[in-house]
């Protein structure tokens, strides 16, 4: 198959030794799994109370909004908690789990005919088992899946150093991953699947041919991709394997086709054909900091404590925790944190495997960032609008369209900070859209005032009018334009106000206001 | 001779052209006055010492008005409003007012008589209420324009900082 | 057509009022940050005054100042001539359709006339041999000025997002880059000969 190159990208080093991955060792359950609740995070959407038995795959909390995902317990045991925990470098409402190691599970009934069933009731499955998107956005399944596409394409291109989940999966259960295209092909209505390994993987590479051979299997072209880093980003794999490219602000559905991790594909495969919700994930553990750095199958809300003492502990080098790759994982402050259905890796990183810590200098022009964008961007020029405050500018740029993989900031010999910088000009467009909104809001609701006042005012003057002969025309009066102007009688009550009640109220509040006077309180303008 | 003059016919037209295609362009969004509106931050406070945004927006299209009037919009504001109408960029001018955190008006409800008098100073009928019924501010409508504040008798309301938005944002792209 | 390719070229190129003959310099080192559109209309109002401006110079050149000793009037005919182009622009503007108008409010040449306009009173009658080619030449140094002025207006846009050390901030900064890519003009110097 012919594939084209994609802009950019980097050559790094892989940190992955061998042929094959290792393959996935399972792990001893934790006395606690920590689950955080979906986003908004709020608890009254919980469905479990403290005290509570809850068995695997049972849910936790549905989810809120179409960004979110229903939660479920990792393992049998009692709702000891639900209570803000830390999550990655911040914290989140999580509900706490004390396992009691019988780990019972409560799976949905198994959907075996599943060639036969409607894709809502598929696609509503999917929804109810919290399947998310594994490679690392966590991106709701069912919403992805909605869409049908011509082309499916099986991501297995995982790109980032150490990373080597999907590559154990690939290895390990080639035959499962065949089984799960089937039924995504199923799913997008797909006349072409694609699986797409990097060119370095030749044991996943000899797994999935052996597991083609059998009978019943097939349908699955593999495609070997360039090892560079991002080919595994679901735009540039799009771009490697149709040539196409998926437009600025855009979607992969407007190419007609359908990008998912091939983990993903099997987590969303059990769910329909075992009825297991998503409860466990292979997470790759590894750097110098670690020992028995490896593959693990690691429930969702296993402290990553739990797992780095199982595995072997630390060892003296160990100088940063990241959650995920190098490249867009999270560094975070401390181990007491739970496994997310995004957290592909652990990295326990040595001193010497990191970047030399370097003062950031000025940008000198070199232009090597712009030559290894991928979304073929100007960082330089993002760079320059987003220290100036050109939110705008940089939107007109292109800044919604990096995909924040630091490649960039991989080249950059000023060892500028380029990635947070155009997260926070990101997070910053956002506010501004927000602002506008409510300010769009607060205009229409001052126009609807101005016309509800003429329209009275028009109204008052009528009725004036009609009265006509002995009434004073003093009592018409034009509305006034500007906003604080009183209205007329017109609104008072018809009963008479307990006037004593009133001179105490305001006799109150101007006490109060001496009061405060002294103090100094904020005024008015 | 003629040729010179054929070409510089051919000239000028396109010149014309393209004087014409500019003013459309312009002739479409020849309101300035709603284009700097769009930038205003809405909140009818009437610090800028015009009664509302869009009067202080048309004063500002006829050249009347100054880009550093308007606190509520910060000096972020005002750099946007020197950049629209080609302006140098000043920061706010103190004697209009400091800008601050956005805040929202809180009715104390032990103090309110149900007077009305804050619902009618309300520029963008943010406040709920009815004559000698409780009266309270619906903190998503609030701008923090602070007019309701004078009218009230009782002296019962105050100003909160506004709550962050619920809704999350995002930081990273659908890849 | 050699002839008019010529004049085009040298009036645009070879003899630019900014970069070359240094006129209308304090136009384009002032010339604030705007958008492309903005520039594009300053730079078309240009051509036209200067298309008004060069046949008018032209012809009161070769009809008053035939004796010698006259020619030292040309400075007087030259601001004459601008004088009368750019009022009859303001003129002309009067009358135009509404959009129009409004587009020129925006940013109306100068009344009094710059030097811009002054360059090419001087130019056209030394380099234009009748009426037709002194408006053509006219209405192609107009568009060198438009070309300058686009050219400006974009290279201080992106200079307005750099760290520009203060005592070059503006004006300093605006001349040197005149002076350079004036060094760079210099060696389209030659085009069209017959000029």
């Amino acid at each position: 198959m012919l594939l084209q190159p994609f802009h950019g990208g980097v050559r790094l080093p892989p940190h992955k030794p061998g042929d094959a991955a290792p393959a996935p060792q399972s792990l001893p359950l934790p006395p606690e799994l920590v689950h955080p609740l979906p986003p908004p995070g709020a608890s009254g959407a919980c469905a479990v109370t403290v005290g509570q038995r809850v068995r695997r795959g049972e849910m936790l909390a549905a989810a809120a909004d179409a960004r979110g995902a229903a939660v479920h317990a990792g393992s049998s045991g009692t709702v000891t908690a639900i209570a803000p925990r830390p999550v990655g470098d911040g914290e989140a409402t999580c509900v706490v789990i004390a396992t009691d190691g019988r780990d019972d599970s409560a799976p949905l009934p198994p959907l075996a005919d599943w060639r036969e069933l409607p894709r809502e009731r598929l696609l509503e499955r999917l929804a109810v088992a919290g399947v998310v998107g594994l490679g690392g956005a966590a991106f709701p399944a069912a919403a992805k899946l909605a869409a049908p596409g011509t082309i499916l394409i099986l991501n297995g291109a995982e790109c980032e150093p150490w990373l080597r989940s999907d590559e154990a999966l690939l290895c390990h259960g080639a035959v499962e991953v065949l089984a799960a295209a089937q039924l995504l092909a199923h799913l997008c209505r797909a006349t072409r699947v694609l699986l797409a390994l990097e060119s370095r993987m030749h044991g996943a590479r000899a797994a999935l041919q052996a597991a083609l051979a059998a009978p019943g299997a097939g349908g699955v072209e593999l495609v070997a991709v360039p090892t560079r880093y991002p080919v595994g980003s679901e735009r540039q794999l799009i771009r490697v394997l149709t040539g196409q490219e998926v437009p600025s602000g855009g979607l992969p559905r407007d190419l007609d086709a359908s990008v998912h991790n091939v983990a993903s594909a099997v987590a969303a495969w059990r769910a329909i054909v075992h009825g297991e919700a998503l409860t466990e994930r292979l997470v790759t553990l590894g750097g110098r900091g670690v020992r028995g750095a490896g593959v693990y199958r690691v429930r969702l809300g296993t402290p990553v404590a739990h797992l780095v003492a199982h595995a072997g502990g630390y060892t003296d080098a160990a100088a940063r925790l990241v959650l995920g790759g190098p490249m867009m994982g999270q560094a975070v402050a401390h181990d007491a944190v739970p496994v997310l259905a995004s957290t592909q890796a652990v990295l326990v990183l040595g001193a010497d495997e990191l970047r030399a810590a370097a003062p950031e200098r000025a940008c000198i022009r070199c232009g090597d960032c712009a030559a290894v964008c991928p979304a073929q961007l100007l960082p330089q020029t993002l760079l320059a609008q987003l220290r100036e405050g050109e939110l705008e500018a940089a939107a007109q740029q292109g800044l919604s369209d990096c995909i924040e993989c630091g490649a960039c900031a991989w080249v950059c010999p000023a060892q500028i900070p380029l990635v947070q910088l155009y997260r926070d000009g990101k997070s910053a467009l956002q506010v501004q859209e927000d602002e506008r909104a409510r300010a769009a809001q607060a205009r229409a609701r001052h126009l609807a005032r101005a016309a509800r006042l003429a329209r009275d005012a028009a109204e008052r003057v009528a009725r004036v009018a009609a009265r006509a002969p002995a009434t004073a025309p003093a009592a018409a009066q034009p509305a006034a334009t500007a906003p604080a102007t009183p209205a007329a009688a017109a609104t008072t009550a018809a009963a008479p106000m307990d006037k004593a009640a009133v001179l105490a109220a305001i006799a109150r509040g101007r006490a109060r206001r001496q009061a405060a006077a002294p103090a100094g309180r904020e005024d008015a303008p | 001779m003629t040729a010179t003059l054929l070409a510089a016919a051919l000239l000028l037209g396109l010149v014309a052209l393209g004087l014409g295609a500019l003013a459309r362009r312009a002739g479409a969004d020849v309101d300035l006055a709603a284009r700097i509106d769009a930038v205003l931050p809405q909140t009818q406070c009437g610090q800028c010492n015009y009664p509302g945004c869009r009067p202080y927006a048309e004063a500002l299209a006829r050249g009347e008005a100054d880009i550093d009037q308007c606190p509520p919009g910060g000096d972020a504001g005002a750099h946007a409003l020197a950049r629209l109408l080609g302006r140098v960029p000043k920061p706010v001018n103190p004697a209009h007012g400091t800008p601050g955190p956005r805040v929202v008006a809180l009715i104390d409800e032990t103090t309110c008589i149900g007077c009305t008098k804050c619902i009618q100073a309300c520029p963008v009928d943010a406040i709920v209420g009815a004559p000698k019924l409780m009266h309270t501010v619906i903190a998503a409508e609030c701008t923090g324009c602070e007019l309701c504040l004078p009218p009230c008798p009782v002296d019962c309301i105050t100003l909160v900082p506004r709550a962050a938005d619920a809704a999350a944002v995002p930081t990273r792209s659908t890849a | 057509m050699s002839d008019v390719l010529a004049l085009l070229f040298g009036g645009v190129l070879v003899h630019n009022l900014v970069l070359v003959h240094l006129c209308g310099v304090e136009r384009v080192a002032a010339i604030a940050p705007r958008p492309l559109h903005a520039v594009l209309a300053l730079g078309l109002f240009a051509t036209l005054a200067a298309a008004l401006v060069a046949p008018l110079s032209w012809t009161l050149e070769h009809l008053l100042l035939q004796a010698p000793v006259l020619s030292t009037l040309r400075p007087a005919t030259a601001l004459l001539a601008s004088a009368a182009g750019v009022g009859a622009l303001h003129g002309g503007m009067r009358l135009a359709p509404a959009a129009l108008r409004a587009l020129w409010r925006r940013q109306p040449l100068p009344a009094a006339p710059d030097a811009a306009l002054l360059g090419v009173a001087l130019l056209a009658p030394a380099l234009a041999r009748d009426p037709a080619q002194a408006l053509l030449f006219g209405a192609a140094c107009g568009l060198g000025l438009g070309l300058v002025l686009v050219l400006f207006a974009g290279l201080q846009t992106r200079l307005a997002a750099t760290q520009v050390p203060a005592p070059l901030r503006g004006a300093p900064l605006a001349l040197l880059s005149l002076a350079l890519i004036g060094l760079a003009w210099a060696g389209l110097a030659g085009i069209g000969d017959r000029l």
